[in-house]
C-alpha cells in the first residue's frame, strides 16, 4: 500500500440551502487502501461520494481523485473512479452483456475491449450463467454484484461505493465482502460507506468518521481503535501448547489481559502492529503451532464512542 | 461526442418487444382509416367539373394527411421525450450514468435522436398511405417534401420540448403535464388570443402573429397552395420562412438549457 493520496479532500464545504451537509472536511485515502466511511444517517457520506464522484462540484474546498481535481479535470477522474450509489436501478429491459456493453460503450471501450472483458468480470462477480438473461430476472444481490462490475468495465483505480451492502442477505453480503477484499488486493482503492460496521472491520485498512458534516476521525483502523479504546484485541488459535502459549503470552510486555480456553486465546494487547508481529515472533519461536494471529477490531464501539449521534 | 452507446440504448430498448410494432401498426391503421373516409368523401361530393375530381380526391386525401400526420408528431414526440431524463432519475440510473465519459450534450442528443429515429421511421412507413394522393394526381412530390421536412421539425421541436421540461423537473408525470400545456398554448391558445385582439382592434392592419408561431397554418401552405398564395397577400411576414426558423432557434435554445440541466450542477428540491 502506498501512501500516496489516492483520493484527497481538502476543506471541502457543502450545503443544501440552510443545511450544512459537509463542513470543512479534509483527509486523504492512500492509493491500495480500503478505506470505511462511517457515520450516522446524514452525516454527510452520500454527499461527499458524489462529489468525489464528480456528480456536484462542491461548496467550497477542493477534492483530488488520483492527483486529479474533480471539478476542473472531471473526465481524467471519471476514467479512474468506478462509483455505485446507495439508490440505484437497472435498466430492466437490457440483457446482463448489453448492461455491461452499454456502459463499456460509454467509457468510450473499444468493441473488441468490451467483448474481451464482460466474460472476465461476469465470472468475477460470479453471473457467468446470467450472460444472456434479462436484468430485471436477477436477484436483488446479483443486481448488486452486477452493479459492482459495471463500477469495474473500465478498469477503475479508485471504487467509490456506497452502502453497497444495503439490503442484501448475509450470505450476498459474505459475497461481496470477499469480492472486495479481493479487488483490495488487486490494488485497487475503495472507499466504501456502509452501516454494516462489523463487515467494514473485516474489510477495512483506514476508516473515516464523519458526523454532522464534520470529520471526527481519519487514518489507519488500527490507530483509531486505539487510540478509542487503547488496546488491540488480539485472536489466538493453536493445535497443542495451549499452556505454554499462555504462559508466553501473560509475560510479554503490552499484555493487559489474557482470556480463552481449549485452543484459543483473546489477548488484550496495548500496542503497535510492530509489537504484536513481535509477540507473534515470540511465540513461533517458542515451538507454540500458531494456527491464526488475528487483531480485531471492534469498530462499532470506537465508533459509538468518537460520534454523538448527531445528524445534520 | 460520444453520441452512440445512448442512442444505441434508447433504440435497443424502444423496438424490443411487441410494443413498437404494435405502435406502429396502429399509426398506419389510423392513416389508412382517415385516407379511406376522406376518399368516400370527397368521391361522394364531386366537383362540378368531372375532370378534376381525380385531383380534388388526391388533394383531399394529401390535405388531410398531413395534417394528422402534423397532429400525431407533435402529441408524439414529447411522449417519447418527456420522459427521457427523469425517468433516469426516477429508476435511479442517472448517476451512473452520469459518471461515465459521456457528456451531457451527448445523453441529450442521444436520446433526441432516438425518439426522432422512431418517429422518422413511422413518417417513412406511411409513405405508402401518403402515396395513394399522387394515384389521383393534384400533388406535386416537392409539396411531399415539404410536409415531411416540416413534419420533422415539428418532431425535433416538441421533441426539445419534451426533453427541457424532463431535464428541468425530477418527475416525468410534471415533465409530462408542463410539455402538453405549452403544446395547448401554441396550438389553441394562440390563435384564441389573437382572434380576441382581431375583434377588439382594427381588423384592416391586424396581424395574427401569434397563430403563426402555430404549426398548421405552415403544414397548410404547404399543402395548398391557394392558402399559400392568400396568406403571402395578407401576412407583412414571411411566416413559412419565418417560422420554421423560430422552431428550429427554440429547439437549439430548448437543447442547450436541456445539456445544461443534465450536466453535474444538481438542483436537489424541483418537483
Amino acid at each position: 500500500m502506498s501512501e500516496t493520496p489516492a483520493i484527497d479532500v481538502m476543506n471541502v464545504t457543502h450545503r443544501y440551502g440552510a443545511t450544512v451537509a459537509l463542513d470543512g472536511v479534509t483527509f486523504s485515502v492512500p492509493e491500495g487502501s480500503i478505506c470505511g466511511l462511517v457515520g450516522p444517517n446524514g452525516a454527510g457520506k452520500t454527499t461527499l461520494l458524489s462529489i468525489a464522484a464528480t456528480l456536484m462540484p462542491p461548496g467550497g474546498g477542493q477534492v483530488e481523485v488520483m492527483g486529479h481535481d474533480v471539478v476542473v479535470e472531471r473526465s481524467e477522474v471519471r476514467k479512474a473512479i468506478g462509483y455505485m450509489p446507495d439508490f440505484f436501478g437497472v435498466y430492466e429491459d437490457m440483457k446482463v452483456w448489453e448492461y455491461l456493453d452499454y456502459f463499456g460503450a460509454a467509457y468510450r471501450l473499444t468493441p473488441e475491449v468490451r467483448r474481451e472483458r464482460i466474460p472476465g468480470l461476469l465470472e468475477l462477480v460470479q453471473l457467468t450463467g446470467k450472460h444472456d438473461d434479462y436484468v430485471e430476472s436477477l436477484s436483488r444481490g446479483m443486481q448488486q454484484r452486477l452493479c459492482l462490475a459495471r463500477t469495474l468495465i473500465h478498469d477503475p483505480r479508485v471504487l467509490l461505493l456506497d452502502e453497497p451492502a444495503a439490503g442484501l442477505d448475509p450470505r450476498a453480503r459474505v459475497e461481496l465482502r470477499d469480492l472486495l477484499r479481493g479487488l483490495g488486493e488487486q490494488g485497487i482503492t475503495i472507499l466504501i460507506s456502509s452501516h454494516v460496521l462489523a463487515d467494514l472491520a473485516d474489510i477495512c485498512t483506514h476508516v473515516v468518521v464523519i458526523e454532522k458534516g464534520r470529520l471526527v476521525s481519519a487514518g489507519p483502523l488500527d490507530d483509531l481503535i486505539r487510540m478509542v479504546t487503547g488496546y488491540t484485541r488480539i485472536r489466538v488459535r493453536v493445535t497443542s501448547s495451549f499452556e505454554r502459549a499462555r504462559r508466553i503470552v501473560e509475560g510479554y510486555p503490552g499484555v493487559a489481559e489474557v482470556a480463552g480456553a481449549a485452543d484459543e486465546l483473546m489477548v488484550r494487547f496495548d500496542g503497535d502492529d510492530q509489537a504484536a508481529a513481535a509477540l507473534l515472533g515470540r511465540l513461533v519461536r517458542g515451538r507454540v503451532p500458531v494456527v491464526e494471529f488475528t487483531p480485531e477490531h471492534d469498530l462499532e464501539a470506537a465508533f459509538l464512542t468518537v460520534t454523538k449521534g448527531e445528524v445534520t | 461526442m460520444t453520441l452512440l452507446p445512448v442512442l444505441m440504448r434508447e433504440l435497443r430498448s424502444a423496438m424490443r418487444g411487441r410494443r413498437a410494432m404494435l405502435a406502429l401498426t396502429a399509426y398506419l391503421a389510423i392513416l389508412l382509416i382517415v385516407a379511406l373516409s376522406v376518399y368516400a368523401i370527397a368521391v361522394s361530393s364531386q366537383p362540378a367539373d368531372p375532370s378534376q375530381t381525380g385531383e380534388s380526391v388526391g388533394q383531399a386525401l394529401f390535405v388531410t394527411l398531413s395534417i394528422l400526420q402534423a397532429a400525431l408528431v407533435i402529441i408524439l414526440a414529447p411522449a417519447f421525450t418527456a420522459n427521457a431524463i427523469s425517468q433516469e432519475r426516477e429508476q435511479k440510473t442517472f448517476d451512473m450514468l452520469a459518471v461515465t465519459l459521456v457528456e451531457p450534450t451527448s445523453i441529450v442528443v442521444g436520446k433526441l435522436a432516438a425518439s426522432l429515429a422512431y418517429l422518422a421511421m413511422c413518417l417513412v412507413a406511411s409513405l405508402p398511405v401518403m402515396s395513394l394522393a399522387f394515384l389521383f394526381g393534384g400533388v406535386e412530390p416537392s409539396a411531399l417534401v415539404e410536409v415531411f421536412a416540416l413534419q420533422m421539425l415539428f418532431a425535433l421541436a416538441f421533441g426539445a420540448l419534451g426533453l427541457f421540461f424532463s431535464s428541468f423537473v425530477r418527475r416525468t408525470l410534471w415533465s409530462t403535464v408542463f410539455s402538453y400545456v405549452v403544446i395547448f398554448v401554441v396550438v389553441a391558445v394562440f390563435p384564441i388570443v389573437d382572434t380576441a385582439v382581431n375583434a377588439l382592434g382594427s381588423p384592416d392592419e391586424f396581424q395574427p402573429l401569434l397563430t403563426y408561431l402555430n404549426p398548421f397554418p405552415l403544414i397548410l401552405s404547404a399543402t395548398t397552395p391557394e392558402f399559400a398564395d392568400a396568406m403571402r397577400e395578407q401576412a407583412f411576414v414571411p411566416f413559412t420562412t419565418v417560422t420554421p426558423i423560430v422552431y428550429a432557434i427554440v429547439a437549439v435554445g430548448l437543447l442547450v438549457a436541456a445539456v445544461h440541466f443534465v450536466g453535474p450542477r444538481k438542483v436537489k428540491k424541483r418537483l
